[in-house]
């Protein structure tokens, strides 16, 4: 081979090199998702999700109660289209069971509740003749105690907060007067240690996990025009967001508590409890004209109302009241059944939503940790609708609050930017100046080369 | 700039706080050496308001903002330590309003003098917000040069978008100011924010009655509304939706609903719910009716179903 023809040549082979250099650097780094298990779970959340809870009704007064009871919830249960609930039964009372009830005969009828969550219910002889098994217990759990689970018509959305594992409370004494500003004082720590402690607990180890701060502001005018009756159409104006720095430096959603302590006397119009509720952001309450001074006692009734407008907040659902108020106990389970459906939910919508982002746009980068944070999301996913299935709430709780962060964390991924990365006008513009100029001088000297091989052809030929 | 600062003022006024108004400033004008008026920003060329002055909040000023950082904000994909302050923290349940304004071309708004972002892009971003459901509903509104081609990409449910001028037609000034040697503000926002001066926060004014007022001739150019596919007819929607702060108010319901509560759960010692347990009873009466739902709950007033508000104020490049 001919020097020239070698130079040419293996200028081409380090030009070709550059190709697979090329395509490896304007590469947009894509995952591939789970799509199929993805659509499967979106499948599941469109439904109503399966879930049971863990009864005990004992078999003391009759033999086989439990098993009556469950084939007679099973057949009622069956024509419910709102919701998937199973009741699993069992004849001995034990800590898994959310709920026990016991039976004893007696001269009438009636419920006792007995402790947190234990029941004893009271037949008289005439109803055990007359009624057949399983003697109402099938319509004191469906109607009353778990009417709340059954019937989702009572729901309050408007004011329940979206889910979220963690949520962050403040607590704020808004003062509209202000001079001399040492006088105004609240003991709110002590507070809320005394009266509000237990429930916060509860919410930490079975629901939410919560974090408390608290505050106090001088000077609070109010946002909308001041009355001594405010109507309540003026109510949607009545923070003053402008001037109330009600903000927190946390990243997680907020719930604001205020007690408003006017200058003057200050009453919402047909409003008893002189207090209100705004849309996922919190509850005010309107307390006493110049008051300066709160005592850990003068709170009690405060924090009460606030507990209370906490977990409406959180989506505590109201029982069917014309069968009594089932304790607060159960109707926490409850709550965190809701939130924990709620919760796995909006999961699947996240997760649905990146396979959106994915499949719409070709251009974003979706690097290995994000499919990686999909599928331990889709795992915690998977464990936490058994865990829901087998009546585990606990563990559904924990399981769905670790499923949502991962899915978080896969959709908000900071390196998942399309246009940042590399846009495709840039892909061209970065290297057809450095590869154009090389691959005229390459081709050039290939024709040149091909020409002269031609001319020393014709050589040839004529010398012949 | 003073588009934007005449914006900020106007939604600060209907009580959007500013931890819920994100103001990206491409440079800061009020502090540049070559401003006569020291740490002032006029909109009029009498200068009647300091439009900058000391109640101000800047998110992003300068170097900050970039097309990234613009996309980052819309769809929060941030490094955890950003601070709260400079995210969009807004969802499903929250009303958002996007103004940009700079140079703009066709498809195109210009970001410093190095970047662009497109219509595409544009639309995109807003689509994965959808998809995430970080908006209820959004206002976006536009005024550059060829104002309307950047929202032409856009086919997001539940977005009204607002532009200055059609392809082919420039966004003129309102007033120049002859010892600055610069134009203040644009017609368009001008004219925009002439109208806002009427509405208070309790105003009844709809996003169509701003519309109806737009006119071309006093604006020099046509602006165009695209929406598709938006939940509500636009004479129905106030215009506080987007430029204030209602929110959903629940009071007279709140006392039927806090019936249904135990009457104390605050406790000094005792679990809450021991004690409550015993107060509480159930009937033993296996019902033979269905119940009427709405004698539980009572008459129920909704002052007005709308979200927080959110706003985003932009601007990429100075003064045309």
């Amino acid at each position: 081979m001919k020097r020239d023809t070698q130079i040419v040549l293996s200028s081409t082979l380090w030009l070709l090199l550059l190709i697979p250099i090329y395509y490896h650097t304007i590469r947009v780094p894509r995952a591939t998702l789970d799509d199929e298990r993805i659509l499967k779970l979106t499948d599941i959340s469109r439904k109503p999700i399966n879930h049971s809870v863990r009864v005990a009704v004992d078999d003391e007064m009759v033999p086989q109660m439990a098993q009556a009871c469950q084939i007679h919830i099973n057949r009622v249960m069956e024509k419910e289209r709102n919701t998937n609930l199973h009741f699993i039964i069992d004849s001995e009372c034990t800590s898994a069971a959310d709920v026990c009830i016991h039976t004893t005969l007696t001269e009438e009828d009636t419920i006792i509740p007995m402790g947190e969550t234990e029941f004893l219910m009271e037949y008289s002889p005439v109803s055990i003749v007359s009624r057949r098994q399983p003697y109402g217990v099938e319509s004191i759990l469906i109607n009353g105690i778990y009417s709340p689970l059954i019937n989702p018509g009572n729901v309050h959305n408007e004011l329940t907060l979206s889910y979220t594992p963690r949520v962050h409370l403040i607590f704020s004494l808004l003062y509209e007067g202000g001079d001399p500003p040492d006088q105004v004082s609240w003991e709110i720590s002590e507070a809320i240690d005394a009266y509000l402690a237990p429930m916060l607990k509860q919410l930490r180890d079975n629901i939410v996990d919560v974090t408390v701060e608290t505050q106090v502001i001088l000077h609070a005018k109010i946002g909308c025009k001041r009355r001594t009756i405010l109507h309540l159409s003026q109510l949607s104006n009545f923070i003053n967001f402008a001037e109330w720095s009600l903000s927190s430096s946390v990243t997680y959603p907020i719930l604001n508590f205020v007690l408003y302590v006017p200058e003057s006397p200050m009453i919402l119009d047909n409003t008893p409890s002189n207090s209100f509720m705004i849309s996922r952001w919190g509850g005010i309450k309107l307390g006493k004209p110049m008051k300066t001074t709160f005592y850990k006692e003068d709170l009690r009734e405060y924090m009460n109302l606030f507990g209370k407008q906490l977990l409406i907040l959180l989506g505590m659902r109201e029982p069917d009241i014309t069968h009594g108020k089932p304790p607060m106990a159960v109707r926490m389970k409850q709550l965190a059944y809701f939130r924990t459906i709620d919760g796995i939910k909006t999961t699947i919508r996240s997760l649905h939503a990146l396979l959106l982002l994915t499949s719409d746009f070709k251009n974003i980068p979706i690097p290995a940790e994000v499919k990686e944070y999909t599928d331990i999301s889709m795992d915690r996913l998977d464990m936490a609708l058994l865990s829901l299935e087998v009546a585990d709430i606990k563990s559904a709780v924990s399981n769905t609050s670790i499923a949502f962060d991962y899915a978080e964390r896969a959709f908000f991924d900071k390196r998942m930017i399309a246009q940042a990365y590399l846009p495709d006008e840039h892909k061209m513009a970065v290297y057809i100046p450095l590869m154009a100029p090389l691959f005229i001088v390459v081709i050039s000297a290939w024709y040149r080369l091909y020409k002269k091989s031609k001319v020393n052809n014709t050589e040839v030929l004529i010398t012949k | 700039m003073a588009n934007v600062l005449s914006f900020y003022r106007t939604v600060k006024r209907l009580d959007i706080p500013d931890d819920q108004i994100i103001v990206m400033l491409s440079d800061d004008i009020a502090c540049n050496p070559r401003n006569p008026y020291v740490g002032s920003v006029f909109n009029d060329h009498e200068h009647n308001l300091d439009v900058y002055g000391e109640e101000i909040e800047v998110d992003y000023r300068g170097n900050e903002v970039t097309v990234e950082n613009f996309i980052r904000l819309l769809t929060d994909r941030w490094d955890e330590d950003v601070p709260r302050s400079k995210r969009l923290l807004s969802d499903d349940n929250s009303n958002v309003l996007l103004y940009l304004t700079g140079h703009g071309g066709n498809d195109f708004l210009k970001f410093q003098d190095a970047d662009d972002i497109g219509a595409q892009d544009l639309a995109d971003v807003i689509d994965e917000m959808y998809y995430k459901g970080r908006f209820n509903e959004l206002l976006f509104m536009i005024d550059t040069c060829e104002a309307n081609t950047m929202y032409s990409k856009i086919n997001t449910p539940n977005v009204i978008s607002v532009g200055s001028s059609m392809i082919d037609e420039s966004s003129y000034a309102n007033s120049t100011d002859e010892r600055l040697g610069v134009a203040l503000i644009d017609r368009f926002t001008s004219l925009n924010l002439k109208y806002l001066e009427q509405v208070t926060k309790d105003s009844k004014l709809t996003l169509a009655d701003l519309f109806d007022s737009y006119n071309p001739s006093e604006i020099m150019s046509h602006p165009g509304i695209h929406f598709e596919d938006f939940r509500d007819d636009l004479s129905e929607v106030p215009i506080t939706d987007f430029f204030g702060n209602r929110q959903t108010v629940v009071a007279e319901s709140l006392d039927v609903i806090l019936e249904v509560f135990p009457e104390e759960i605050a406790t000094d010692g005792t679990p809450w719910y021991a004690e409550d347990s015993i107060s509480s009873e159930l009937n033993f009466i296996i019902p033979k009716k269905t119940v009427d739902k709405d004698s539980i709950k009572g008459s129920k007033h909704n002052a007005k179903v709308a979200a927080y508000g959110f706003v985003i104020l932009c601007l990429f490049f100075l003064i045309k």
